[in-house]
């Protein structure tokens, strides 16, 4: 910047395009090294020196890369931060302090659709989603505990419908199938107690919990286990009571996979049919899509 | 007014930024000295500048403003290439979209022009050592350079654009930095509010 700085100076007094000659770049060149003591060093520079200078010019000059530095250094600032604080209000965690829905029970059907609900609520909304999938687990981190409320008090069903369409993007080659396969075993096992499937889905969606895409690691069926023993006893089953261990032998077993298929293939059609291919997080309210952009959609369904 | 001030404020006796210290003893120096300080030649550059500027400005506003539109996808791309610390990927990836829109931002109104060059420059150079890195490890990524990135299937990498293109970009960059001056800055609207004060 030193340098588009005697860049400038001079030819504010330099007359351009007339005068010009063989000499002129040392001729030139004198004085600009002069004002540069002057203006640069405070006790250095004579009153004389000083007088050199063409009065403000070079004053000017410095203080114009002052204002123009300070400027553009304030607009990456403001941008930067602007854009930061935007961010996080845009990812707010709705009804954050709720919790899981430590009410709800869920039931699967033939198509492995899981439905989570207290009672028979009238509305209801579908959820497409892959346990590897990193939007998904912003929309559980942002939206969960606010689905987990409406829940618990009897206003919406969610309709879960997994898919393992990520396989390809985790360590193991398999991980979207075999978590997908365990929310299953843990549904049809110990669906029926309160809050356990409900603490299972959200435990593994969990920042440090759900493996990264394209990560060479993920959840061995070992790690799966333990976390559905562990959604078990939190809802207040023992360990060792037959639901727990069912449940957790059929996903060493890997009893669910051909569940897991046929979810996926009743999945993309649906999906084929209203975005136009699998993709996920989709959430789907009476046939039509919805934007999670919107932060009032659950109210909206809710009514 | 303006655009007569700014021609003086723009106008050097020399080309000053390419190579300050000796000048004007050789007669092959004195050539190139005249032929950039002739006015015509300059008077081009200053469009040119202009061009590339505007350019830049547009790419960098452009990839920003996707990557800032979907914090998710640009946080997977940012880790894909796995060059970060875990605690490093968050914040890199929150705050990166929002450098590129400012050094646009610079870039669009001419504000502190070098400045904003050597920073574009600077991500362009991280970006070209991030895929080069990417395509040098075998992985199979997408750049993430308008949005998007993360894995691809194997035979789906293109790198070799991704770096041509992103070369191009620095070069662009770099000319910028040589030569800020250019037509329509605030640089030169200020430098000229200063004159005048004078």
């Amino acid at each position: 910047m030193a340098q588009e700085d005697r860049n400038q100076r001079p030819s504010g007094k330099t007359p351009v395009g007339k005068g010009r000659s063989g000499t002129s770049p040392k001729t030139s060149r004198v004085p600009t090294e002069a004002q540069r003591t002057a203006v640069g060093s405070g006790p250095k520079g004579s009153a004389r020196q000083r007088q050199s200078v063409a009065p403000g010019s070079s004053g000017g000059n410095n203080r114009t890369q002052l204002i123009i530095w300070g400027a553009a250094i304030a607009v990456i600032v403001a941008v930067i931060v602007v854009g930061i604080v935007w961010n996080i209000s845009n990812n707010k965690v709705e009804n954050a302090g709720y919790g899981t829905a430590a009410k709800s029970t869920v039931t699967m059907d033939a198509n492995g659709i899981i439905t989570m609900s207290v009672g028979a609520p009238t509305a209801s909304f579908d959820v497409y989603e892959d346990p590897l999938c990193p939007y998904c687990a912003d929309f559980e981190r942002k939206y969960g505990q606010q689905i987990a409320q409406a829940v618990d008090d009897g206003k919406v069903a969610v309709n879960y419908h997994l898919l393992n369409f990520l396989d390809q993007g985790s360590g193991s080659g398999d991980y979207s199938s075999r978590a997908t396969g365990a929310m299953m075993c843990a549904a049809t096992n110990i669906g029926s107690t309160p809050g356990a499937w409900a603490s299972l889905h959200s435990k593994l969606y969990e920042d440090g919990v759900q493996p990264t895409e394209n990560s060479v690691s993920d959840m061995t069926n070992e790690q799966l286990a333990q976390y559905v023993t562990g959604a078990a006893t939190g809802a207040g089953l023992a360990p060792d009571a037959a639901p727990v261990t069912a449940a957790v032998s059929c996903v060493n077993s890997g009893a669910m996979l051909p569940t897991v298929t046929t979810a996926y293939n009743v999945s993309a059609a649906t999906l084929t049919q209203l975005v136009g291919g699998v993709r996920s997080p989709v959430i789907v309210s009476n046939g039509a899509l919805v934007d999670p952009g919107q932060t009032t959609w659950l109210s909206t369904i809710t009514g | 007014m303006v655009s007569r001030y700014s021609d003086q404020v723009e106008s050097s006796p020399r080309p000053v930024t390419s190579t300050p210290g000796e000048h004007g003893s050789t007669a092959a120096q004195d050539d190139q000295y005249e032929g950039a300080a002739s006015p015509g030649r300059r008077r081009l550059w200053s469009w040119l500048s202009l061009a590339v500027r505007l350019g830049l400005a547009g790419v960098l506003g452009w990839s920003g403003a996707v990557k800032a539109g979907d914090p998710v996808a640009t946080e997977t791309a940012v880790r894909a290439y796995s060059l970060l610390p875990d605690g490093l990927v968050s914040p890199a990836a929150a705050a990166l979209p929002w450098l590129e829109i400012a050094v646009a931002l610079l870039l669009l109104v001419g504000l502190a022009t070098r400045l904003a060059a050597v920073l574009a420059a600077v991500l362009m150079v991280v970006f070209i050592i991030g895929v080069a890195s990417a395509a040098a490890r075998g992985l199979s990524i997408d750049c993430g350079c308008f949005g998007g990135g993360g894995a691809v299937a194997a035979g789906q990498t293109r790198y070799t654009e991704e770096i041509v293109r992103d070369v191009v970009f620095l070069l662009m960059a770099i000319s910028l930095a040589w030569r800020p001056q250019s037509r329509f800055t605030l640089d030169g609207a200020i430098g000229n509010a200063q004159v005048r004060q004078a």
